[in-house]
């Protein structure tokens, strides 16, 4: 298309777009590939919610292709809008045309990045955040301890009392907040877990970043989940992020660097999968190989090892459940997780799971495949979106009449706890893990 | 652009309901066809009071106003063809009565035509009309269009569904036709409005009938070594009284594409296939089921499938509906036709396309709704070539001259548009022409409504104006 | 008829030849539309000559109204004016009929029952089901948007006619919509001539989308105490599965009018008609359902009816409005549009005005969304006319209220009662528009004046 329009009419002016990686260009064919029919737009999040084409995928499709062409200013206005997307992959489901729009709109920020100057208070925190804390394991543990201090010291009672917060603006933004644990999960790195009973399968475990120190109970869980099912576990040594909130920032060299670290961690040894827990993290472990362009030395590895990667529940669904499950007498509803629906396609197994709890009862919410606003670092970024998104979802799950709310991914298990607790849902919130582990008992 | 216009359009819908500045326009210049108009400002109303005070702006002004839905529509029909006001009802979807007992919803414009269903399945019904496009396309825009879909074959395009309407006049008056009962006295405006594209009215409200859900639904898949098969059981059932819910025709090169992307199953080896749903009480889908599987059978028929679950259903017919986007998966460029023939035609006419194409040195694709004779085919080229540009919009022509020779029409679905208005002489002489003016001048005497579609510009003259180029071709163009 | 008109119809004469200008009086009496008698009447051989009669009119400044069969003359206002009638019988052939693409294209003037005869060769038909079924063409029946009891399953006209041609009040051959079954090229002006009363343009040619015959069908009568019983059958048939073709209810006096030996409506009850069709099993399965349904309404009775008993009833049902025009000279039709909700709150308030003013009535309702009332006073003195009009005054008013919601409109009734009510019911505020669209193909209202909505 690019080609296209500039044979029939010249273009404007010089591209937006530059880049130093040739990971992060577009091709022509990229964006031919949307014959802007229109389907995605009753599925787009931000479109419902503004029913603005701007803010759709194919208007936003259409902006970087004009930014491709210099027909349109890599400034504001387009920022704005890439911004505004939740990167929830929904339009990719509804697609017919087979348009990679998680890619384009990555690509688009990594372009963003290197040709736009944001204000310095937004350049100052995104640095601190993808490049000098996320990346390293340390000082995440680090910025942890400082959370779990103001969570554990009374400061968090205080701050929520006294309406601080509520002056700050950030009162419902804190609420956001993941509990900070008491024992970080990194102690585990390095460990091998024996399977019980017959060993039918020896995976790797990918254990995230904020995860080990928001959510190693989670972790836990899936260890201890995998290891009834028959399944030895391994958390190689040497892990880091995944890099997907890199990634979906448009920081992708940082992304690049933490992908190639992960490569040597996993694929120094043989295992039948490596898994993880954290639907958004698999979703970019899957598609390591976009961060590299062919020729790079690490587009090969990075091939071989998203051929392994699974999502837990797609692992355990292919394998089957053999541990012994008491019942849970629970009336529950699914939201997809979006990185496993629309990045991964991923859509029966978890159900197939938690259908598999006795006493469980599985009931459909509306629109549960469409995005409870979490996006990774959306709810910060775009906290008023965010929280409209939440609110619908909030009503929707309500309206099921089911006392817990399921899903596959930590980010929105974060989401879903805030909304249950804004909205006075009364609703628990569980991932699909630990509705697992409680059938086979034990501590979650 | 009038600065003026603006502050005035600000004033009164806020200014967050407003667009104007370059960047945002040029997001409103394309829908799912291969056209291309950029308006001059873009309004989002919120209520029937937001459209009549946008609308006497534009009175004031002097400036076109369009009425846009989703922007899904294929023939250009919610592009300002000469810029303009660009009304889009985005925001103006609210479903504003379910009426269960007398079957009938009263919706804004800006619903979208899946969104109804969903809204009142649980009572058993739903909106009959199903565009390929219906989950995204709203019903604003099908009333605009007309628009049809694979089950009109039983069920009628949209005007046979919708019994009444709120417009909203040029000069800003609201009137209201129709109503939720069937005859009203006096001329069926109604049915004049639903199909008039925006020219004649700004559509506020619509009220529509809904319709029962079938007790029982089967859909069956025929598969043919030959694309003369296929089109010979077409005729055949229609010559036997057969009225299936759905009959869809699937060339064999449309099955490969499709299937890469929905993986249901279909047989990419075969020349065609035949998507026929049944519906009804059980056994009269039993029945017709039989003796459809009869019908293709005595015509070649390599294999008669018929899906055993919803699942297999909703796959197959997930194929038939997004087979325009998969043919992106082929093709970086493409150019859908819209034409009907009467069914007795449909194999000679096939043959014809085929012919076309080699002419003209084009793959043309056909995936059509065979059981009403409404013929899409598709014709792939490069859009990076304006020689090929210019020859794929001259074989289309003659596929269009075919139909109308054959006693069809040019449109079937998708509407005149910007993109047919100069082919109209085809199927009409000037006084049929002309009194469709001046109907259109009764409503919109000033023109400022849609201006440039379904009536060709050229006054008096009878002959056929090659379509022009849209100012930059886009993907499918 | 002044002297030039004379002899403007001399050359109109010369046109058509002797024996198509028809200037007789006695021949004239039969072309009366209420009281008023033309001075000549037309019966142009072709759309051409329809044409050149309009021209001829239009020159001439006469009023014109295009007759088919006749049958329906008395439908709306009276004329302001008539000096012409055009009649379209001639125009009688089947111009195409694709019976492998269920496409069919018609003169006007073709007689329905013609017309069926011609299409039941090839087992198809026309939901059209119209009373005065013998005499009336095609023409005629779209131009007054005849009712068929068909309508529940088939839809109306308007669903099935593809396109027409006409020619406009300047005598101009036009045409929309086009053969195919799908079409939608440029405006649906046919659909405005459905139910203009010739008002528009006079037609010439109309394209059908036909039929295939049923397999087989059945129809079944269900006998009940009360009018809230009957519609709450229609209700229940409404909710089920079940499609069948018809549901027509009749009341008592109704069921008295169609079926006087009480043969298969029994006496007093008011009696569900409703016809099945399709596959054998299909219409079996409607037998077993609508059995258990009518049970649950608490029905008297429930029977099938045998072909021949279904041949009569039927079409004894589609000429309600026939028979009982012709119970008395003072017969007043109401034909009003009510959805099935509202239909039992206007029978109670019709029953409270008709027993108000002390007439006789019958009732036909459609549970796709029309009431037939007739009423049907014994005799026409003026002592009853007032009565009547004071009734029709009160019917229209009751049923087009905000809370029925129903659009009636009179569709037979005698002349003395025209110049009393409004025949059309209350104007809307769409009155504009159609002035505008008369005006539009009509600019000089030369067809009919005077006969249609708001003195169009």
């Amino acid at each position: 298309m690019v080609e296209a329009v500039n044979k029939i009419e010249p273009a404007a002016g010089a591209s937006g777009f530059t880049a130093s990686d040739n990971a992060d260009k577009l091709a022509y064919e990229d964006y031919a590939r949307c014959i802007h029919c229109g389907l995605c737009l009753n599925h787009c999040p931000t479109y419902r919610l503004w029913g603005l084409e701007a803010d759709s995928p194919r208007g936003r499709i259409r902006q970087m292709l004009l930014v491709d062409q210099g027909k349109l200013e890599l400034g504001d206005s387009f920022v704005r809008h890439i911004d505004q997307c939740l990167d929830c992959r929904a339009c990719e489901t509804a697609c017919p045309s087979g348009v990679e729009y998680g890619k384009l709109v990555e690509v688009a920020r990594a372009q963003i990045e290197q040709n736009y100057r944001r204000p310095i208070f937004s350049r100052l925190a995104r640095s601190l955040v993808f490049r000098h804390i996320l990346p390293h394991p340390q000082r995440i543990a680090a910025a942890a301890r400082l959370v779990r201090l103001y969570q554990r010291s009374g400061l968090q009672g205080l701050a929520r009392r006294s309406g601080a917060l509520r002056l700050l603006g950030l009162e419902q933004r804190e609420r956001l907040l993941p509990m900070i644990d008491r024992e970080f999960f990194f102690s585990r790195l390095g460990s091998t877990f024996p399977a019980q009973g017959k060993r039918r399968a020896r995976v790797a475990m990918f254990a995230g970043c904020v995860a080990q120190v928001a959510f190693s109970a989670l972790n836990d869980a899936t260890i201890r989940v995998l290891t009834a099912n028959g399944c030895e576990v391994v958390v190689p040594n040497g892990q880091v992020c995944c890099g997907a909130l890199a990634a979906h920032a448009g920081v992708r060299d940082v992304a690049r660097q933490l992908a190639r670290t992960n490569l040597d961690a996993f694929l120094g040894e043989d295992f039948d999968a490596v898994v993880t827990n954290a639907a958004g993290c698999g979703s970019t472990l899957k598609e390591y190989e976009r961060l590299f362009a062919p020729g790079d030395a690490a587009h090969e590895p990075a091939r071989a090892f998203q051929e392994r990667m699974r999502d837990v529940t797609e692992f355990l669904a292919e394998i089957g459940l053999v541990a012994q499950l008491s019942a849970v007498p629970l009336r529950v509803t699914y939201q997809d997780s979006c990185h496993l629906v629309h990045g991964q396609k991923i859509r029966e197994a978890p159900r197939k799971l938690i259908r598999a709890v006795p006493g469980v009862e599985l009931v459909e919410m509306v629109l549960a495949d469409h995005c409870c606003g979490s996006a990774g670092v959306y709810n910060v970024t775009q906290t008023e979106a965010s929280l409209a998104l939440l609110e619908e979802k909030m009503h929707d799950a309500r309206a099921t009449g089911a006392q817990a709310i399921v899903t596959a991914n930590p980010g929105c298990l974060l989401q879903l706890r805030a909304g249950a607790e804004i909205h006075h849902t009364g609703q628990e919130v569980l991932h699909v893990i630990e509705l697992l582990a409680r059938a086979i008992g034990g501590p979650i | 652009m009038d600065k003026k216009l603006v502050r005035e359009l600000e004033q009164a819908l806020g200014k967050d309901a407003v667009l104007w500045k370059t960047e945002d326009l040029m997001l409103y210049e394309y829908d799912g066809s291969v056209e291309q108009a950029r308006p001059e400002y873009v309004v989002f109303p919120r209520s029937t009071r937001d459209v009549v005070q946008i609308m006497l702006l534009a009175n004031r002004f002097q400036v076109p106003l369009v009425g846009r839905g989703a922007g899904t529509g294929l023939s250009g029909g919610a592009l300002a063809r000469h810029g303009g006001i660009l009304l889009v009802f985005s925001r103006m979807n609210r479903i504003l009565e379910l009426d269960f007992e007398n079957q009938r919803a009263v919706v804004q414009p800006g619903v979208v035509n899946l969104d109804l269903t969903r809204a009142v399945e649980h009572a058993g019904l739903y909106f009959a009309p199903d565009p390929s496009s219906q989950k995204a396309c709203t019903i604003g825009g099908n009333v605009a269009e007309n628009a049809g879909g694979p089950h009109t074959l039983a069920y009628g395009v949209t005007a046979n569904h919708v019994t009444g309407l709120e417009l909203v006049l040029p000069e800003g008056d609201v009137v209201r036709i129709g109503g939720k009962v069937t005859d009203s006295p006096g001329y069926d405006l109604t049915g004049l409005l639903v199909g008039s594209e925006g020219t004649l009215a700004i559509v506020t409200e619509v009220t529509v009938k809904l319709t029962r859900l079938p007790e029982a639904v089967k859909t069956l898949l025929a598969v043919y070594d030959a694309v003369d098969d296929a089109t010979e059981t077409v005729a055949e059932m229609t010559a036997r009284g057969i009225t299936p819910a759905a009959c869809e025709m699937l060339d064999g090169w449309m099955l490969r594409a499709v299937e890469d992307f929905v993986h249901a199953g279909f047989p990419t080896d075969s020349a065609a296939v035949l998507l026929i749903e049944v519906e009804g009480l059980r056994e009269g889908v039993e029945a017709q089921a039989d003796e459809i599987s009869e019908v293709c059978r005595l015509h070649h028929a390599r294999e008669v499938r018929v899906a055993r679950d919803a699942r297999e259903r909703d796959l197959l017919w997930k194929g038939r509906k997004n087979a325009f986007g998969a043919i992106g998966r082929l093709s970086p460029t493409y150019y859908v036709q819209d034409g009907v023939i009467p069914r007795t035609k449909l194999p000679a006419t096939l043959r014809r396309i085929d012919e076309i194409g080699k002419t003209y040195g084009f793959r043309i694709g056909n995936i059509f709704h065979a059981g009403d004779g409404n013929l899409h085919p598709i014709i792939l080229f490069d859009a990076r070539d304006k020689e090929q540009f210019d020859r794929a919009v001259a074989a289309s022509n003659e596929i269009m001259k075919f139909c109308v020779e054959m006693g069809g029409a040019l449109t079937g679905e998708h509407g005149v548009g910007m993109e047919k208005n100069e082919l109209m002489p085809l199927m009409f002489s000037e006084a049929d022409l002309n009194l469709m003016r001046r109907v259109r001048d009764c409503f919109n005497p000033a023109g400022l409504l849609n201006p440039g579609k379904i009536l060709p510009l050229g006054k008096g003259c009878g002959e056929i104006r090659a379509r022009p180029l849209p100012v930059s071709a886009t993907s499918r163009a | 008829m002044s002297a030039t008109r004379t002899s403007a119809l001399t050359r109109l004469e010369g046109l058509l030849g002797t024996e198509h200008l028809l200037t007789n009086p006695t021949q004239l009496a039969g072309y009366e539309v209420d009281g008023l008698r033309p001075a000549a009447v037309a019966q142009p051989g072709s759309a051409g000559e329809v044409a050149e009669v309009v021209r001829f009119a239009a020159a001439e400044k006469l009023a014109v109204i295009p007759v088919g069969g006749r049958t329906k003359l008395r439908i709306g206002a009276a004329p302001r004016r008539y000096d012409l009638a055009t009649d379209l019988t001639r125009l009688d052939g089947v111009l195409a009929y694709d019976p492998g693409d269920l496409t069919l294209g018609v003169q006007a003037g073709i007689r329905f029952a013609e017309l069926s005869r011609v299409l039941a060769e090839k087992r198809q038909f026309l939901p059209l089901a119209p009373a005065f079924a013998e005499q009336a063409t095609i023409g005629g029946i779209l131009a007054t948007n005849s009712g068929s009891p068909l309508r529940h399953a088939y839809g109306s006209a308007r669903d099935y006619v593809l396109g027409m041609e006409f020619v406009t009040g300047e005598g101009i051959e036009t045409k929309s919509g086009g053969r195919v079954v799908k079409n939608v090229t440029g405006y649906d002006l046919h659909k405005l001539m459905i139910g203009a009363l010739g008002t528009l343009g006079v037609i010439t040619r109309v394209n059908f989308k036909t039929f295939p015959l049923p397999h087989a069908q059945t129809t079944f009568v269900g006998s009940f105490d009360s009018a809230a019983q009957a519609l709450g059958m229609c209700r229940a048939i409404a909710q089920s599965a079940l499609q069948p073709r018809l549901v027509d209810v009749l009341d008592p006096a109704a069921a008295q009018m169609i079926d006087p030996a009480h043969a298969r409506l029994p006496a007093g009850q008011w009696s569900v008609v409703v016809g099945a069709a399709g596959d054998e099993r299909v219409v079996q399965r409607h037998g077993i359902d609508l059995a258990r349904i009518t049970k649950g309404a608490r029905a008297t009775a429930f029977v099938a009816l045998t072909d021949e008993e279904e041949a009569t009833l039927l079409g004894r049902i589609r000429e309600f409005p026939k028979l009982a025009a012709g119970t008395s000279p003072a017969a007043t039709l109401f034909k009003i549009s009510v959805v099935l909700a509202q239909m039992l709150a206007l029978l109670e308030r019709a029953r409270q005005v008709i027993q108000r003013n002390q007439l006789a009535s019958m009732t036909l309702l459609r549970a796709s969304g029309i009431v037939y009332l007739a009423l049907v006073p014994t005799a026409l003195d003026a002592a009853t006319l007032a009565r009547l009009t004071q009734a029709a005054t009160e019917l229209i008013h009751a049923s087009s209220n905000s809370e029925i919601g129903g659009r009636p409109v009179i569709e037979w009734c005698p002349t003395e009662l025209k110049s009393q009510v409004n025949v059309w019911g209350p104007a809307r505020d769409d009155l504009m528009l159609m002035q505008r669209v008369k005006k539009a193909f009509d600019p000089q209202g030369i067809f009919s004046p005077g006969r249609f909505v708001g003195g169009i």
